[in-house]
């Protein structure tokens, strides 16, 4: 029972590391980002270069979202400036750029899994239970990344110059700010989320080339249910989807859980409405 | 077969240069028919029948996503329900039957599963990037099921020995494959040029007026979906005794992923360029991933993003003549007693509209009735577009009642009020801008969305007043312009005309003559006083302007901070202390 319940707060927190960079991507620049599944991927992968270097795993937590956030730096002035606010075009070339990035990393890696080590294999006992430490680190990397980001958000003047861009990008230019730079850095800034959360996941789904496919349409769901560019929304959609999917998987079996998420996010949605 | 750029320009005159869709096609299946007297026997019967497979399943995604507007990441899902399902009534049931059971379920149940996908998707309040996603799960939920069923599906190692089309010689199999590319291409060329594919088109790119025409453009998507759906099943059923294995990968994303690239490399919203560009890539696909493995793939994947940011239109773009063709429009008498009814009322009673604590509409109480001009004045944020947004099904009441004609109205969609008799203009000038005005007018005139189907008319139909008011606008001698390049004035105009087309017993018209000049201003407001009084119209004017309000309205009532404060004739209303105030900033006390 216990067991079963730190599955699902783990499954719902890993759904939110995974949506969260697309959240802030998508709600401050209007980019629908499909190859934020890749950026994951590239997460992952930056930890298996760190493992294969001989550091020790725990160091790709700093990595990967440095790597990813570099990649996206590079890839700003080239790409994604031409998609700031078209969500259509924006839709179909983060499309490309994700099957691109799947056949570089699968020219470079090979197609094949790669598994990375836990970076603790320690276990905590809850009554009588033995849960895997690490798994119990998801929430509390969920937790630090939704305060984190709300934190930047709602205090700082970084946040309230990007809720301004958020809401009038036209008006946020005419008095000064400069919108380009927080786009920029936003896109930065959720790519290294992207990146994190590739590395947090690493060791529980190996690296693989498609790998971010499979994180793709959940994240989004989770986002699209939650609201655009809503962290609250966020963590409540997180929650609704990755309980149902974790709960159906333990009773019945995962692909059947993966099923009732599209469903349950089907039926929100279709009595909600999108944000 | 492609002209030098210089002469192919998308003007007028120059447009017959152009390679019409149907050309090109016609000049592919020419092309594909003669293949096997001039390539190799293996080449075509297995390279060119094999993209001449997939170039179907490009047809089919182009119809749900070049015309209609549906991008669908996951139309693989359909394309693998298809093979599979062919496949395994083709093994399970020995039959003679069993070939043609398969067949129709091939087709069926993707159409089945689209328009139930399609129901959540077109139905709700929802964007294209829901649609993207909801479709993009798709092939992976299906392929995760597949792999979960393996006794009935095969799993992993998917079906083999699938009975084989009953002759050996394998030119009979490549001439069945050309003719059923040859019917998927004579069916959505068909579903373009009709006069259903103007109406696809104008959903495609402005859903929102469409709607307010009274066209159900859900439902029209959720058909479009499913009938794509269908064809892109239909290839499947084909692919699967042509290859007589059926595996895991045709249900999966890689193959969803290559066919949105095949259609944007050749052109969409159009037939030939899903064909060309399906047939080129799987063509050229063998030979340069033997030499480039790995590469390839990855080469595609740079030429698609490259053509989405530089080349909507994709290659055929570059050769073909994408724009509606001309047609010789020629308007004539609507038949008459097409209006709703001669007498009706709406009335709004007690609405009630908050957006979180912001209360937009309070206890609003409004009645419009036929045969009169009412005018509605109020300043901004008055919540006056609000109002009619309520009124006319945009937005939804958080209480109270809206009666039309006596009947309760509040919670029906847009379509459903128009065919009541309301109809609206929106504040920003709001007509189909990729059509012609001929075209505009053609959708406005028309309601019954499926008998277009069967027709493809130059016809236009008006009753005499909407008829008046074009000749007045001058706009009569343009209907062969695109409504996009129309300035500010005469789109105002023409969306009036396509309204009055339509016919309806109760027009609202949100802020009509903003922006226009004051020789404009005076000829809608002639044009306004006569379709109330010859032609008995109700009018409800949102306006700002005082002065013209008083030249030309009967009926005037004020709208100030979601709720009506003074409502009569126009002399008592405009000279009453409220009115006053909210437009001079004091009242008669303070003076």
């Amino acid at each position: 029972m216990v067991l079963g319940i730190l599955n699902v707060l783990s499954a719902v927190s890993l759904l939110f590391i995974a949506a969260v960079g697309l959240a802030v991507i998508f709600g401050v620049m209007g980019v629908v980002n499909l190859a934020h599944g890749e950026f994951i991927m590239l997460g992952a992968y930056a930890s298996v270069i760190v493992v294969k270097l001989g550091l020790p795993v725990s160091v790709s937590l700093i990595v990967a979202p440095l790597a990813v956030g570099m990649i996206a730096l590079l890839l700003e002035p080239i790409f994604f400036r031409y998609l700031y606010g078209r969500v259509m075009e924006s839709i179909l070339a983060t499309w490309g750029l994700s099957i691109v990035l799947r056949q570089a990393a699968q020219l470079i890696f090979g197609a094949g899994y790669q598994s990375v080590p836990y970076p603790t294999d320690a276990t905590i006992t809850v009554l009588t239970t033995q849960i895997s430490f690490y798994r119990v680190l998801a929430i509390f990397l969920a937790l630090v990344i939704g305060l984190g980001v709300l934190w930047i958000e709602k205090r700082t003047n970084l946040g309230t110059t990007a809720r301004a861009v958020m809401s009038n990008a036209g008006l946020a230019s005419t008095l000064g700010v400069n919108i380009g730079r927080i786009y920029a850095g936003t896109l930065v800034f959720g790519a290294a989320l992207a990146g994190l959360a590739g590395a947090f996941l690493a060791p529980l789904t190996s690296a693989y080339p498609s790998m971010g496919l499979s994180f793709l349409t959940n994240s989004f769901f989770a986002v699209l249910v939650g609201g655009l560019g809503s962290l609250p929304g966020l963590a409540f959609a997180s929650g609704m989807l990755g309980s149902t999917q974790q709960i159906v998987a333990i009773f019945i079996d995962p692909v059947w859980g993966s099923v009732a998420l599209v469903i349950v996010a089907l039926i929100l949605v279709r009595w909600r409405g999108t944000a | 077969m492609s002209w030098p750029p210089g002469i192919a320009i998308a003007h007028s005159g120059i447009d017959r240069l152009r390679l019409t869709s149907v050309g090109a096609n016609c000049l592919i299946v020419a092309l594909l028919a003669s293949a096997p007297l001039w390539v190799s026997q293996y080449f075509a019967t297995d390279i060119l029948a094999r993209a001449m497979l997939l170039a179907i399943l490009a047809l089919a995604l182009d119809l749900a996503w070049g015309c209609c507007g549906i991008l669908s990441l996951g139309h693989s899902a359909f394309f693998g329900l298809g093979a599979y399902a062919m496949a395994i009534v083709a093994l399970r049931w020995d039959s003679g039957l069993a070939p043609y059971v398969g067949f129709v379920l091939a087709i069926l149940l993707p159409a089945l599963l689209a328009a139930v996908v399609g129901w959540f998707m077109f139905f709700g309040v929802t964007s294209s990037l829901y649609v993207a996603i909801v479709t993009l799960s798709l092939p992976v939920l299906l392929s995760a099921i597949d792999l979960r069923i393996p006794k009935l599906t095969g799993g992993l190692t998917g079906l083999s020995g699938i009975p084989s089309f009953p002759w050996a010689e394998p030119l009979y199999t490549y001439y069945l494959l050309l003719g059923a590319l040859m019917l998927a291409i004579v069916i959505v060329t068909w579903i373009v040029r009709s006069d259903f594919g103007r109406l696809l088109m104008a959903v495609r790119d402005n859903e929102e007026r469409a709607r307010f025409f009274g066209y159900n453009t859900p439902a029209l998507r959720l058909f479009i979906f499913a009938l794509s759906a269908g064809l892109a099943g239909y290839a499947g059923a084909l692919y699967a005794p042509y290859n007589g294995f059926v595996s895991h990968g045709l249900l999966g994303l890689v193959l969803s992923t290559s066919a949105i690239v095949w259609v944007a490399i050749g052109g969409r919203g159009t037939a030939a360029g899903p064909v060309a560009g399906a047939l080129l890539v799987n063509i050229l696909e063998p030979t340069l991933n033997a030499a480039f493995p790995g590469f390839w793939q990855l080469f595609l994947g740079l030429i698609f993003t490259v053509v989405v940011l530089l080349l909507p239109s994709g290659l055929f773009g570059l050769v073909g003549s994408r724009r509606p063709p001309r047609r010789g429009f020629q308007i004539i008498d609507a038949p008459p007693g097409r209006r709703t009814r001669d007498r009706m009322t709406v009335a709004a009673r007690k609405l009630n509209l908050s957006f979180g604590s912001l209360a937009v509409l309070h206890e609003l109480n409004l009645e419009i009735e036929t045969g009169k001009l009412h005018c509605l004045i109020g300043p901004n944020g008055a919540g006056k577009s609000t109002l009619v947004d309520v009124i006319t099904g945009r937005l939804r009441a958080s209480a109270g009642d809206i009666v039309i004609d006596g009947a309760q109205a509040a919670f029906l969609p847009p379509n459903v009020i128009v065919h009541r008799g309301v109809m609206r203009t929106f504040q920003a000038s709001n007509v189909f801008e990729t059509q012609r005005i001929g075209d505009n007018l053609f959708l406005a005139a028309c309601r019954r969305e499926l008998a277009l189907l069967t027709q493809s008319t130059n016809q236009i139909a008006m009753p005499v007043d909407a008829r008046r008011v074009l000749q007045l606008s001058g706009l009569d001698r343009k209907l062969d312009t695109f409504a996009g390049e129309l300035g500010h004035g005469e789109r105002k105009w023409l969306e009036l005309c396509m309204v009055l087309t339509a016919q309806p017993a109760i027009i609202i018209l949100d802020e009509p003559t903003a922006g226009l000049s004051s020789i404009d201003r005076a000829n809608v407001g002639e044009v306004l006083i006569s379709l109330v009084r010859e032609h008995s119209l109700g009018l409800l004017l949102i306006e700002h302007d005082l002065d013209f309000v008083k030249s030309i309205a009967e009926r005037l009532s004020v709208l100030s901070q979601g709720t009506i404060v003074a409502d009569g004739s126009v002399q008592a209303v405009a000279e009453s202390p409220v009115v006053r105030q909210i437009y001079l900033g004091h009242t008669n006390a303070h003076e």
